[in-house]
């Protein structure tokens, strides 16, 4: 259903991924893993068109979206729902409107139709009678089942979350953690997680990737990542400071510094 | 020794012409896609009206300061000149064809340059940074369509309409400076006014204004969709679509009038 294939993006001379290939299938629910900066969100952002590989393809239900223009991005973009991190509401609009807007945009419904299927997400998430309330004045949760709600209005076949527990307290990032487990059995959705947050991923992933410097460095069910006496796999998911990974950013900073002495020279 | 530090005069012109090239080619693309979707525009009318009240409750009460004591400025230097020879009742022809002609559009399109630009860039760019843009894209919408569009729309509206209040304000000005300061009675100071200004006076004025809120619109969208580094990105974007609104305002301005006259 989604398939990258030998995937390379670069941001000005730093190359984040360097020949991504995975398979993602239909229902399944899919946790990226890696330190920050290793191109998680970036092959989220892959995925959906809003950033265009160097090199490589990206197949979504057998149609390579690195070749099509926008009004073919559009059509397959409907496919999506997407959790940012941020939740990315627009702040002018309130929630109601928030969550009508991709409806109301597409023109998919009548009116009437859009305000109950508004009521409808509103009620799976657990967020009755804030129609009218106005993203600033919501806490972070709340912000993200809300997002939560607009990514789900159109039924998608795939959503994509970035991050869905970061910046939360334990009680609501659980919260979200049973809302992603219990959209994926109602809508029998297929889900692409992205996370740093490892309680997360053992409860909503079938299967893991874990990214190191542009690459899928091991990959396996969650059962298998929980026993795995990998070093790379022990010090992700025990969180030690000590051990095979290096930190990104200083690996930039090093990649940098090489670059200007080269230049120099 | 290291002397990358150092001022490169080379490098900084050669930076400020691909900088200024790059800026152009971008301006124009939007230009062009915003055009493009010129069969959005019943879709944004709500969006473009909305626009519209913030722009024109934004540069309203700006422009009848700045209008009132331009013309007041412009009256009085001319007219202590023009006393000399006894011909300060003139002041209305001078006042009239010089507000209508330049000052109207220009100051109109400095005002909402400040106020407006520097608004659109700011908002978007923030939208850009926090990932709103993109939530666009992902929901199939485009954000040329949702968020340019009608903000284009809105100030090639406005811009004429608060110039022609602008001029009508600045005019008034001169005339309570002729009144109060020169002695040159309304009557008289308005006659000269309406005998000066010709029909192509006001329209070439009109249509600057016209060119200049497109422009400004158009600066301030592009500056805000491509805002990106957080917070001090968007303060950069938003400080660079005032600084190129005014410039491009001037040069523009130069190109019309020798258009018109």
């Amino acid at each position: 259903m989604i398939e990258f294939i030998d995937v390379h993006k670069s941001f000005n001379s730093h190359e984040v991924l360097k020949g991504l290939s995975f398979k993602i299938n239909r229902g399944e629910s899919f946790a990226i893993l890696g330190r920050s900066g290793c191109g998680k969100s970036v092959t989220l952002k892959l995925m959906t068109g809003l950033l265009k590989p160097d090199r490589g393809q990206i197949i979504i239900d057998g149609i390579d979206i690195t070749k099509l223009e926008n009004s073919g991005l559009a059509k397959i973009r409907k496919k999506f729902g997407f959790l940012f991190q941020s939740g990315a509401l627009l702040n002018s609009l309130n929630i109601e409107n928030n969550i009508a807007l991709p409806l109301r945009e597409h023109k998919e419904l009548p009116e009437a139709a859009i305000m109950e299927r508004v009521k409808e997400v509103l009620n799976i998430l657990g967020l009755k009678h804030l129609e009218h309330v106005m993203p600033a004045e919501l806490s972070g949760g709340m912000k993200k089942r809300v997002s939560l709600a607009r990514a789900i209005i159109r039924r998608p076949e795939i959503i994509l979350y970035d991050e869905p527990t970061t910046g939360l307290d334990p009680i609501m990032a659980n919260v979200i953690n049973h809302l992603i487990v219990d959209l994926r059995e109602r809508l029998k959705i297929t889900s692409v997680v992205v996370t740093h947050d490892m309680k997360s991923t053992f409860m909503v992933a079938d299967r893991i990737i874990l990214l190191y410097r542009g690459q899928i460095i091991r990959s396996g069910t969650p059962d298998e990542f929980k026993d795995s006496p990998d070093p790379f796999i022990k010090q992700f998911v025990l969180g030690e400071p000590k051990g095979p990974f290096q930190d990104e950013d200083e690996l930039k900073l090093q990649e940098k510094l090489t670059g200007k002495k080269e230049e120099n020279n | 020794m290291n002397t990358s530090h150092l001022f490169n005069p080379f490098k900084s012109v050669r930076l400020i012409i691909t900088g200024t090239l790059e800026s152009l080619g971008y301006n124009l693309l939007l230009l062009i896609q915003s055009a493009r979707q010129y069969r959005s525009i019943p879709n944004r009318f709500r969006e473009t009206v909305n626009q519209i009240s913030i722009c024109a409750r934004g540069g309203f009460p700006v422009a009848i300061i700045v209008a009132i004591f331009s013309g007041m400025v412009l009256a009085l230097q001319s007219g202590i000149e023009m006393a000399r020879w006894g011909q300060e009742a003139q002041i209305g022809t001078l006042v009239a064809a010089t507000m209508c002609r330049e000052m109207g559009p220009v100051m109109t399109a400095y005002i909402l340059a400040g106020l407006i630009g520097s608004t659109m860039a700011a908002e978007i760019g923030t939208m850009k940074v926090s990932e709103e843009i993109d939530a666009l894209e992902v929901m199939s919408i485009d954000p040329i369509s949702y968020l340019v569009l009608p903000r284009l729309l809105a100030m090639a509206l406005v811009c004429p309409l608060l110039t022609v209040y602008t001029n009508v304000v600045g005019i008034l000005g001169g005339g309570v400076v002729g009144k109060l300061v020169l002695n040159v009675n309304f009557s008289l100071y308005f006659r000269y006014a309406q005998e000066a200004l010709t029909l192509k006076d006001i329209y070439s004025g009109l249509f600057k204004a016209l060119i200049f809120g497109f422009m400004i619109a158009l600066v301030g969208c592009s500056q805000g969709l491509r805002a990106e580094n957080g917070a001090a990105g968007v303060g950069k974007a938003t400080m660079k679509a005032v600084v190129i609104a005014l410039i491009s305002i001037l040069i523009f301005d130069y190109f019309l009038t020798w258009l018109f006259y």
